[in-house]
């Protein structure tokens, strides 16, 4: 049974309506997974039986996948490493209540950065996600899973989570729509914390419609995370008739430069199309990859204290105590971790502290600032979602700096906590997408949607998709 | 706190049992290289440096009251790698100066 695409969460629900039997679709989108993701590696726990949802909520037979990072009650959850190895939750997430109460199923979990650390979704300790617009080239990460799924067609929406841009950056490099929502927006209870003052789960999906038609399902106060607070502000406005869009232009240089001649088009178009298109100046903004690569290592070495083979996860045995602990850690984590543990606990030390954490906290507070003021002149702010196009399968794996670079754009939003929504805005001659990045102000999420619906019409993202995306995905072309 | 501007002193010895972690000697030279890297890239974050005095966290949120709650998690236990009649078992702890 072959199926229209784009797949929206509409087409779905008027086939699920026609289907009649619930579950009809989710078998369909199973089959998928089953029979095409050998190649894609892009679920890593797929549940024998679904993950049933309510029968009438407005999601009713609506398949999706999480995160393998997002609890799911009596499922596993081992966040792509070894130290969660036959991990099983006793618990769900408040955003897996929430959208079970909401009618969707879960298939099951999707492949990831192991614990959300990377770019690239190869340090998993399953193997590397492959993009399914081109199988030689990584999807993003951390939530490589979740956009490759989504872009073979066989869930029409999946959740990730962002740190640093790690649901931004996979719906950029799948061609897909990914939000970051505003910190405090969206219930974290149940997400396995890397970084605590930046985690924040995000949906992705085809289009802006059914990420936020998942996004409002998710959002809300929850009394088990007392980071979500209610909006300060919620914004009903219409948007002028000509929206004013901030551009970081000296940000927006770090880009290669497919990615700056590309971003140089949309500007020229958005300008035509009667969009305001001013500079606005993010000067500490331009080391937010620096800034975030010391605060979420320090938040990590902390959060991941607590996993020591004693209570739950993999133990290896090493006769004592402390040598059982540091074997189960040593043989538990993989490089990346590893690395971000080293790099954290060293910055958080007494003689660094100063020098590192404390001066990039006070860094992180001139770019929440200068973000604040940015957005006092205009409606949202433009920049590229990365700042490169997909890059090939092992390329930054032996460059920690390297990979890092990726999340030069997305960090920085992450660091203001404000939301933000990646967008497809074109392709190469190859296929390989382009992305556009909104931020808006604190709790604008509102506002993104109806910016990027506009900008959906005008980069023709319906008929794009329609050319880049292929069922199952297409067979790697360089 | 630096030999020079491209290399810092790493105490690898204090930084692993910080980590708890346990490197072999081909771990550790790889440890080495990548921190010093790391730590080479997140310098250059002094362009945007501030005085310190903003150091407090930048988020916000609400305090819960400090009581037991009844958490109704009837598997928390079913994850343990190993269990004696209800209990967990870990391995001892002979280095510890307050052992009873």
């Amino acid at each position: 049974m072959s199926r229209p695409r784009p797949l929206s969460i509409e087409a779905l629900r008027v086939r699920q309506r026609n289907a009649g039997s619930p579950g009809a679709i989710v078998d369909i989108a199973r089959q998928e997974i089953e029979a095409q993701d050998g190649r894609l590696h892009a679920v890593r726990h797929l549940y024998d039986e679904p993950d049933t949802g309510a029968s009438d909520g407005p999601l009713a037979g609506i398949p999706y996948l999480t995160k393998a990072n997002i609890a799911v009650a009596g499922r596993p959850l081992d966040c792509a490493s070894r130290i969660l190895e036959g991990y099983v939750s006793p618990y769900d997430a408040t955003v897996t209540e929430r959208l079970r109460a909401a009618g969707a199923w879960l298939l099951g979990a999707t492949n990831m950065d192991e614990f959300g650390m990377g770019s690239s979704t190869e340090h998993s300790c399953g193997g590397p996600t492959r993009n399914p617009l081109d199988l030689d080239r990584t999807p993003g990460g951390s939530s490589g899973g979740s956009a490759a799924a989504v872009a073979a067609g066989w869930v029409p929406f999946a959740l990730g989570s962002d740190t640093g841009g790690s649901v931004r950056q996979p719906a950029a490099f799948c061609g897909l729509v990914g939000l970051r929502p505003t910190y405090g927006r969206v219930s974290r209870h149940g997400l396995v914390a890397f970084a605590s003052s930046l985690d924040q789960i995000g949906p992705l999906a085809r289009r802006v419609d059914d990420v936020a038609e998942v996004f409002w399902i998710l959002a809300g106060v929850d009394p088990c995370d007392m980071t979500t607070v209610e909006p300060a502000r919620e914004f009903e406005d219409e948007l002028p008739e000509r929206p004013c869009l901030g551009v970081p232009q000296s940000l927006v240089a770090m880009a290669t430069t497919p990615v700056r001649d590309h971003f140089a088009r949309c500007h020229k178009r958005l300008t035509e199309a009667g969009f305001e298109l001013v500079d606005v100046e993010l000067p500490a903004s331009r080391r937010a990859t620096e800034i975030y690569t010391v605060l979420a290592a320090a938040e990590a070495s902390s959060n991941l204290a607590r996993f020591d083979g004693l209570l739950y996860g993999r133990r290896v045995e090493a006769g004592t105590w402390e040598r059982t602990v540091r074997r189960s850690r040593t043989e538990g984590f993989g490089l990346e971790v590893q690395r971000r543990i080293l790099g954290g606990v060293f910055a958080l030390a007494a003689e660094q502290r100063a020098h590192f954490h404390d001066r990039a906290q006070g860094a992180r507070r001139r770019v929440r600032e200068e973000h604040r003021r940015a957005l006092e002149g205009c409606d949202a702010l433009l920049l590229p979602t990365a700042p490169t196009l997909p890059f090939r399968l092992g390329e930054n794996l032996d460059d920690p700096v390297h990979m890092y670079g990726s999340d030069v754009f997305t960090t920085p939003a992450s660091l203001a906590g404000l939301p933000a929504l990646a967008l497809p805005s074109g392709a190469t001659e190859r296929g390989l997408p382009h992305s556009l990045q909104l931020v808006g102000p604190p709790f604008g999420e509102r506002r993104l949607f109806e910016l990027g619906r506009r900008l959906e019409e005008l980069f023709e993202v319906e008929r794009l998709q329609r050319e880049i995306l292929r069922p199952g995905g297409s067979e790697g072309r360089s | 706190m630096t030999d020079d501007n491209d290399h810092w002193h790493l105490d690898l010895d204090r930084i692993q049992e910080l980590a708890q972690l346990e490197l072999d000697a081909g771990q550790r030279e790889r440890a080495e290289r990548d921190l010093q890297r790391i730590l080479r890239f997140v310098a250059e974050m002094g362009e945007a440096d501030v005085p310190v005095e903003g150091a407090e966290p930048v988020v916000g949120g609400r305090l819960r009251q400090d009581e037991v709650r009844e958490m109704g998690v009837p598997h928390w236990q079913d994850n343990a790698p190993q269990l004696d009649d209800g209990w967990f078992v870990v391995p001892d702890r002979p280095d510890r100066p307050d052992r009873p």
